[in-house]
């Protein structure tokens, strides 16, 4: 009798409030997301310092996709300092994930789900975590890390993605953030 | 039986405490061999990160302010020093809920939602999760803290009960110091202050970093001046010198042990002589003797965080006049062991596992011979869960079985023998909260919690005074005060202001609270006067603070803190006749208000404080009981005001109390303006 009421009523407040976070979750970067990005990599058990290459990961067929990367490759600009990284942008076309070597992918909204496979598993194959402001991916579990910065700021990690690309935070960073 | 199966329950904890320390800390090196980051908390990288203070003094584990299950003040290391704060309690002035009896120059008490006196015991205060306050009297001898201003990186304070996570004593609530962490941060400091009542004060701070596998910090500070030159009230004035001193040094040192762990050694020492109003209402003065050393692994592993701590605190605590001619000297010590796990089970669980030990004794005074003290074997459990990604549930519980002893010399014809300490108290305590982010401005919390404190070891028999017509002695018969509340509270950003708004309600219900006399005992040789359990209390309160900047150079707040307190004392108990009343002295309305600008070399603040009209208690001229005095409404403003001549040099001229030249505060002596200037290099 509880679990009948419980299990109901437990998904329903799931769905609310995945609605909830879902609202303007497709977002493009905006330069406190990036500094949410970098520190946050600060946090990993094995923390990430100096030079790191970021691949922007774009759509070349989809205007929107590559009016975002070349937005964030201009907020990037030669380097980005964020607390002990330096993110340096690489313009990544989808098509080319795979002959690719950079640190970490961020990736553009406008992906179609062909896409978006393909950047899950060129993150798995090559254990490069993949970072997104649009929730669904994490959720997902296409991309390993969200960042939000705006109305609060929320750091999502999806376990699974994080273990399969090597995005293992430290236990009191772990404490802090949304796991899904 | 019972008393055995608490001395083998005591054994048992020990042992798992005690022994396997060297077990556990070999435990946590082996298994943290997989390069995770050393894991005490770098404060300043998190906030940058999430724009905000983090905290672990309410589960145990790092959270950010914004998101703990408890209603929480975080008075960060800005906010002391543009309070113009010359001393921790001064820096609390500003906090809205806070209960303060400004009874000397430097003695103030400090409780939280009502419930002040003199010796404050509601309140357990902690310097980086070790505890300073003292069991002997159960108070927080804020003189002898060893930790100088610039060594704070905040004050975390946590309102209501919190005994779940720290055990006896913290029903009315938690201070936690966090001091500045020499492996992450670097705070090189030296500050002279001057003024009024001959205040001559001075303390540096230095860090430096061996490679960078390990850093130290060590801070110093004295401080020389006089008590208030007010009358004291006839009946309170027993002659005692009015000279204040302070001397401190605290040594802080963490060391790396591979990347996965980490060794933090923290060693202070104290000295303190103070005048002050005792428990009695009558004058003293005392000497404050303070000795610490505490020692931390922390571990990030595969089976979670793991932390083992211990610590020793030794508080000798020497007062004149005393009892019937003779000076009072009382030595405690406390021994501390702690191991603790928080591990994540899925996305959506994190828990903590600690077991604690602690032994704590003191020496009987004035009649010398016997000691009196306690073992404490501990359990607790927290669990947080986050049932959506916008609410979390986190239940908390504690348990704690203590064996009271006494050992020593019985004096000629005492009522009691030492076997009537052999009593074993268990209790449990817990703390609920549900945490509900509602949209994106909003976030509601509902909080149930019950905390316990302990009778201090001088109401427990360590007091101990024979006169010629009647005798004082402490019990072993005392139940220990609970407290138990019930709280709502919502708080709300607001963008257009950019402020926050902040609501709380809270009802709380205390049982069994107990007064150092109140209890008579018969025996061959006269009256013994006792402490005795009195009775019961309630309150019911609000809380409203609004706090924001504009402009960019420019800060505000405004607090009201409404109470309502009701005592429900046995008969003969009521009305201060025991030298308690809470009903009467806790102040109906407290308001705090604050703007500050700030720009360049410049920094200007003011506060303001109102207390609404209250009673104070003041002894008889027989001294046998206390009857009220009135205590007006005021309004006292403080104001700091800096300037930066050059770059790592800060000029201060700082006032406290600056609108009246004295003003009536308590029952004591009136409080007199206070104004003092600073020099303060940063290198």
């Amino acid at each position: 009798m509880t679990s009948l009421f419980v299990r109901p009523f437990r998904a329903s407040l799931a769905a609310c409030c995945l609605v909830l976070l879902c609202a303007n979750a497709r977002a493009q970067f905006t330069p406190n997301d990036l500094q949410i990005a970098g520190r946050a990599l600060g946090f990993l058990e094995k923390p990430l310092s100096g030079d790191v290459k970021a691949g922007i990961v774009y759509a070349p067929d989809d205007p929107r996709s590559v009016a975002e990367a070349d937005a964030l490759k201009i907020l990037l600009g030669e380097g980005l300092r964020v607390g002990s990284v330096r993110l340096v942008p690489v313009l990544v076309p989808v098509a080319e994930l795979s002959r690719t070597d950079v640190a970490l992918f961020f990736l553009t909204t406008g992906m179609t789900g062909a896409d978006t496979k393909s950047v899950a598993a060129a993150a798995v194959a090559k254990h490069t975590p993949c970072i997104t402001t649009d929730l669904s991916q994490v959720r997902a579990g296409v991309c390993a890390m969200g960042v939000r910065a705006q109305p609060k700021i929320e750091i999502f990690v999806n376990r699974a993605a994080a273990a399969s690309t090597n995005l293992v935070f430290s236990a009191v960073f772990r404490m802090m953030i949304t796991e899904t | 039986m019972k008393n055995s199966s608490g001395q083998w329950a005591s054994r048992v904890l020990f042992n798992l405490a005690v022994r396997p320390p060297r077990l556990a800390v070999a435990l946590v090196l082996m298994s943290a061999s997989h390069g995770a980051v050393a894991q005490t908390i770098n404060y300043g990288p998190l906030e940058q990160l999430f724009g905000e203070p983090i905290t672990t003094s309410v589960t145990g584990s790092a959270q950010r302010s914004s998101e703990v299950p408890a209603n929480m003040e975080i008075i960060t290391a800005e906010d002391i020093r543009r309070s113009g704060a010359r001393d921790v309690t001064s820096a609390l002035r500003n906090v809205v809920g806070v209960d303060l009896m400004q009874f000397g120059k430097d003695q103030t008490e400090v409780s939280v939602r009502g419930y002040d006196q003199p010796f404050a015991a509601n309140l357990l205060v902690l310097i980086n999760g070790r505890q300073v306050y003292a069991d002997t009297y159960s108070l927080t001898p804020w003189s002898a803290l060893p930790v100088e201003l610039a060594d704070i990186r905040q004050i975390e304070l946590v309102k209501g009960p919190s005994s779940a996570l720290f055990g006896f004593n913290a029903v009315g609530g938690v201070i936690n110091i966090v001091t500045y962490n020499p492996l992450y941060d670097d705070v090189n400091s030296v500050t002279a202050i001057g003024g009024t009542q001959d205040l001559a004060q001075g303390s540096a701070v230095t860090t430096f970093k061996v490679g960078d596998e390990a850093g130290f910090r060590v801070s110093a500070g004295g401080r020389s001046d006089q008590n208030f030159s007010t009358p004291i009230p006839p009946t309170m004035d027993e002659r005692v010198p009015s000279h204040d001193n302070r001397g401190s040094i605290d040594l802080d040192g963490v060391i790396r042990l591979g990347d996965a762990a980490q060794f933090r050694i923290e060693a202070s020492h104290t000295k303190a002589d103070q005048f002050e109003v005792s428990l009695g209402f009558v004058d003293q003065y005392s000497r404050y003797t303070t000795d610490s050393v505490k020692g931390q692994v922390t571990a990030d592993t595969h089976l979670g965080l793991l932390q083992a701590n211990a610590y020793v605190n030794e508080i000798d605590v020497n007062t004149v006049p005393g009892a019937f001619g003779e000076g009072v000297d009382f030595g405690n010590r406390v021994t501390v062991v702690q191991l603790q796990d928080i591990f994540k089970i899925g996305a959506a669980n994190l828990l903590r596992a600690t077991l604690e030990y602690r032994r704590d004794t003191v020496n009987t005074s004035p009649v010398t011979g016997a000691e009196v003290g306690y073992g404490v074997g501990s359990a607790s459990g927290m669990w947080e869960w986050k049932i959506a990604p916008t609410i979390s549930l986190t239940n908390a519980v504690r348990f704690d079985r203590l064996a009271l002893d006494r050992s020593g010399a019985i004096p000629p014809a005492y009522p009691f023998d030492n076997a009537d300490w052999d009593r074993v108290l268990d209790e449990t305590t817990f703390n609920s909260g549900l945490v509900w982010k509602v949209g994106s401005l909003d976030t509601l919390r509902l909080m149930v919690s019950r905390g316990a404190l302990l009778p201090n070891l001088v109401e427990l028999g360590a007091f101990v005074a024979q006169g010629p017509i009647a005798s004082i002695t402490g019990v072993p018969t005392l139940n220990p005060t609970i407290v138990t509340n019930y709280e709502a509270d919502w708080d709300r950003s607001i963008p257009a202001l950019n402020a926050l708004f902040r609501a709380a309600a809270f009802y709380e219900k205390t049982t069994s609270i107990f007064d150092v006399v109140g209890g008579l005992i018969e025996s061959p040789s006269g009256v013994y006067i006792t402490p005795t359990n009195i009775g019961d209390s309630h309150s019911e309160g609000i809380e409203l603070s609004l706090k924001g900047t504009f402009a960019e150079y420019w800060r505000w707040g405004l607090g009201y803190r409404f109470e309502a307190v009701k005592d429900q004392f046995n008969p003969a108990d009521q009305n201060g006749g025991v030298f308690v009343d809470y009903q009467h002295t806790t102040p109906q309305s407290l308001v705090n208000a604050n703007i500050g600008w700030s720009r360049a070399k410049w920094e200007i603040d003011g506060y303001l404080r109102y207390q609404s009209a209250t009673q104070g208690l003041i002894p008889l001229p027989d001294m046998t009981n206390t009857d009220f005095t009135p205590i007006p409404a005021y309004v006292s403003v403080d104001a700091r005001v800096a300037y930066k001549p050059i770059g790592r040099v800060t000029l201060a001229v700082s006032g406290q109390d600056i609108s009246h030249a004295t003003q009536r505060q308590t029952s004591a002596q009136e409080v007199p303006r206070q104004v003092f200037g600073s020099v303060t290099v940063d290198f």
